[in-house]
């Protein structure tokens, strides 16, 4: 008997660990973990951050965080094949299943989740999105006045060291936020219908009198002509002349006031082609042909386009001067939500990152928001010191603008963020 | 100097003329092509909902969450087996299927004690919200006030509910128990203006029309079609992004609801 009841008691010790050891809580991955203490202590403000380890053991320096602008954990450098977005290890606005390295997508790859069992395309009208180069024709001009930014997108510009003006997009962030509104329409019904119709008439009156005109067979006139008086034409003339001087202009009546200054050429004027006129025709061809390539009228004479041949080139040098490194920018945006109602507020946060060879300057940062996002004023703030304005857009939201005022150098980074209203 | 023909000046000439001759014909293949309305909102009720079924996709089944609201004070009944239900009070969330016509009763209503108005619901399109979401993004169906008096005087009240076009919405701030509304003329179909502005999703038909006798028939009441009621707040489900599991139907007593047929793996991600 003591014996049965000690193989039962083993029986369930055994099982019991069993059970411990299956069901464990699963590891999760070292990506989302919160440093350890002896990490904390280990790496200071100076000392570089040792991620991993390459295959032969040694330790790969990723980035020496330099910026006392970003938080301590901030990782800046080029992302290596762990990162996934920063959160739990998973991208939030990738598709399910998508592990792959951090990558800038594209407005297709946004849009890439679909509702569990419904294959591609579906419908994409109950987001809001906003990041990236919508039309992918923001460009930066001489005067560094930034055209082609339309609404949604999320620039950055600046300057690298040759002097050449680079501009770079960021990813696109995609909320659920449905908006709904009504068309009325209001209608009175027709209750009751009836058709009437006649079914004969009564005529009491009859015929009794006929009147017959007759038509006249004889005019009489009343009056007739008395006489005729005849008109004599005129036999004799007189001609009276002045003995004073006369004076008579000519002028071409059609042409004054019709040719326009630039026009003064015996060709155009009188149809006289003259030597005289060849320069200045030729200068008046040349202007013409400025504007001839579909914009306005083209100067044919005979067939043929009026040209001023002459040579243009002169004794010129041109240097190139060739830099070591080459700039980049990365700027990222993620949402504080994936899904809002209407009223209700998201927080937008932009990390940029220097990660080219050579420090940047004149760093700008663009965001025009969407129609349906609304600015919370006073909202924003920025972990490098910043010039920020707004400026209305197309959509009657705002275009926010951060232009730093420091360079960037390598490595460096900083994050923006802002407050936006869903209406 | 005479003025004699450059050949690169021919050239361009040459390459303009080419260009204008492909692009007059272009211009009139990428012109709109017409467009062929074939439902309109004066159909029976119930018409446009089925031919969206016809039309395919996954809409026959899904229980697409409606939340009707009305004045303060009135009580929203829903026709359920045959009858209408003990109402709620002012708003009712409940699920409903596209292709059926769900009647109402509102009663109750501020200014006009003793009268009912009975409007109908019809689902022409659905939402596809992330998982667990849906109850929290209803379709919103505002019974306004002015609107109801308007059926009681006999007039005939068409609403057609649409998804604005995000980059096409108005920018104005939306009050979230407000719906915003455009009326438009006699000679105009709402569902035809409601498509050019976005995408229609359901239909709200009221007046003219009332129960004969005490007891609404099962014409009157569109045979009480499947209907899912929340009785409680839908709860703010805690998302996994990117990690969801696929929904399941809700339960019908003790057994499990039917389950839509999944497309593999290799089909969801074909676009």
């Amino acid at each position: 008997m003591n014996t049965t009841y000690g193989r039962l008691l083993a029986l369930v010790v055994l099982g019991s660990l069993g059970f411990c050891s299956c069901r464990g809580v699963p590891k999760r991955e070292t990506s989302s973990e919160s440093p350890r203490p002896e990490s904390k202590a280990t790496i200071g403000q100076n000392s570089p951050i040792v991620s991993r380890a390459n295959p032969t053991g040694n330790p790969i320096v990723l980035a020496q965080h330099t910026s006392p602008a970003l938080p301590f954990s901030a990782y800046t450098g080029d992302p290596g094949q762990d990162y996934h977005g920063g959160m739990s290890g998973h991208c939030p606005h990738c598709s399910p299943g998508s592990s792959g390295p951090f990558h800038f997508s594209s407005h297709a790859e946004e849009l890439q989740w679909a509702p569990d069992g419904i294959a591609l395309p579906w419908p994409h009208d109950e987001y809001i999105c906003d990041g990236g180069d919508i039309n992918e024709d923001a460009n930066i001009k001489k005067d560094e006045s930034v055209v082609g930014v339309d609404q949604e997108d999320t620039i950055a510009h600046y300057k690298t060291l040759d002097g050449r003006k680079e501009i770079t997009a960021s990813n696109k962030v995609c909320i659920y936020a449905p908006r709904f509104a009504a068309v009325r329409h209001v209608t009175v019904p027709i209750i009751t219908e009836v058709h009437e119709r006649m079914a004969g008439i009564e005529k009491t009156d009859k015929l009794n009198l006929h009147d017959k005109t007759f038509v006249p067979t004889t005019a009489i006139q009343p009056e007739a002509p008395r006489g005729e008086q005849g008109i004599d034409l005129a036999s004799i003339f007189r001609e009276r002349k002045a003995g004073n001087e006369l004076a008579r202009t000519n002028a071409p009546y059609m042409a004054r006031g019709e040719f326009l200054p630039f026009e003064d050429f015996a060709l155009i004027r009188r149809g006289v082609y003259e030597q005289g006129d060849k320069p200045r025709l030729a200068i008046s061809a040349q202007a013409a042909e400025v504007w001839l390539d579909k914009k306005a009228v083209q100067v044919v004479i005979d067939g043929k386009m009026a040209v001023e041949a002459a040579g243009v080139s002169g004794s010129q040098e041109t240097r190139v001067y060739e830099l070591e490194g080459k700039p980049r920018l990365r700027i990222c945006k993620v949402a504080s939500k994936s899904d809002a109602k209407v009223g209700e507020t998201v927080e937008f946060t932009l990390r940029y990152d220097n990660i080219g060879e050579q420090p940047v300057s004149n760093v700008t940062i663009i965001d025009s928001l969407t129609t349906r996002l609304e600015y919370v004023e006073g909202s924003q703030s920025s972990s490098r010191e910043a010039k920020f304005d707004t400026q209305e857009n197309d959509g009657e939201s705002l275009v926010l603008r951060w232009a730093l005022t420091e360079p960037l150098k390598v490595n460096e980074g900083g994050i923006v963020r802002f407050q936006c209203r869903v209406r | 100097m005479s003025l004699t023909a450059d050949p690169i000046m021919l050239h361009r000439l040459t390459k303009f003329a080419l260009l204008a001759v492909l692009l007059v014909p272009g211009g009139f293949a990428f012109a709109q092509p017409p467009v062929h309305y074939q439902n309109r909102a004066d159909m029976p009720p119930g018409e446009v909902g089925q031919r969206q079924l016809l039309r395919g996709g996954l809409l026959a089944g899904y229980f697409q969450p409606v939340e009707v609201t009305a004045p303060k004070g009135a009580i929203v009944s829903l026709a359920v087996e045959g009858g209408f239900d003990q109402g709620d009070k002012e708003s009712v969330l409940a699920g409903m299927q596209i292709g059926y016509v769900y009647r109402m009763r509102v009663a109750n209503i501020p200014d006009h004690a003793g009268e009912e108005v009975y409007p109908t619901i019809e689902l022409v399109d659905r939402l596809y919200p992330p998982p667990g979401q849906a109850a929290r993004f209803p379709v919103p169906i505002e019974l306004t006030a002015e609107e109801l008096a308007l059926a009681l005087e006999g007039r005939f009240v068409t609403r057609v509910i649409y998804l604005e076009e995000p980059r096409a919405a108005l920018p104005v701030k939306d009050e979230p128990k407000k719906q915003r509304y455009f009326e438009i003329g006699a000679g105009q179909d709402p569902l035809k203006v409601a498509d050019q502005m976005g995408r229609p999703v359901a239909i709200l038909r009221m007046g003219s029309r009332v129960p004969d006798g005490l007891t609404p028939d099962g014409k009157f009441l569109y045979h009480s079609p499947p209907l899912l009621k929340f009785t409680t707040t839908p709860v703010e489900v805690k998302r996994n992004e990117g990690l969801e599991e696929p929904q399941l139907p809700p339960k019908v007593g003790d057994r499990q609801g039917r389950t839509f047929k999944r497309l593999p793996e290799g089909e969801i991600k074909r676009r």
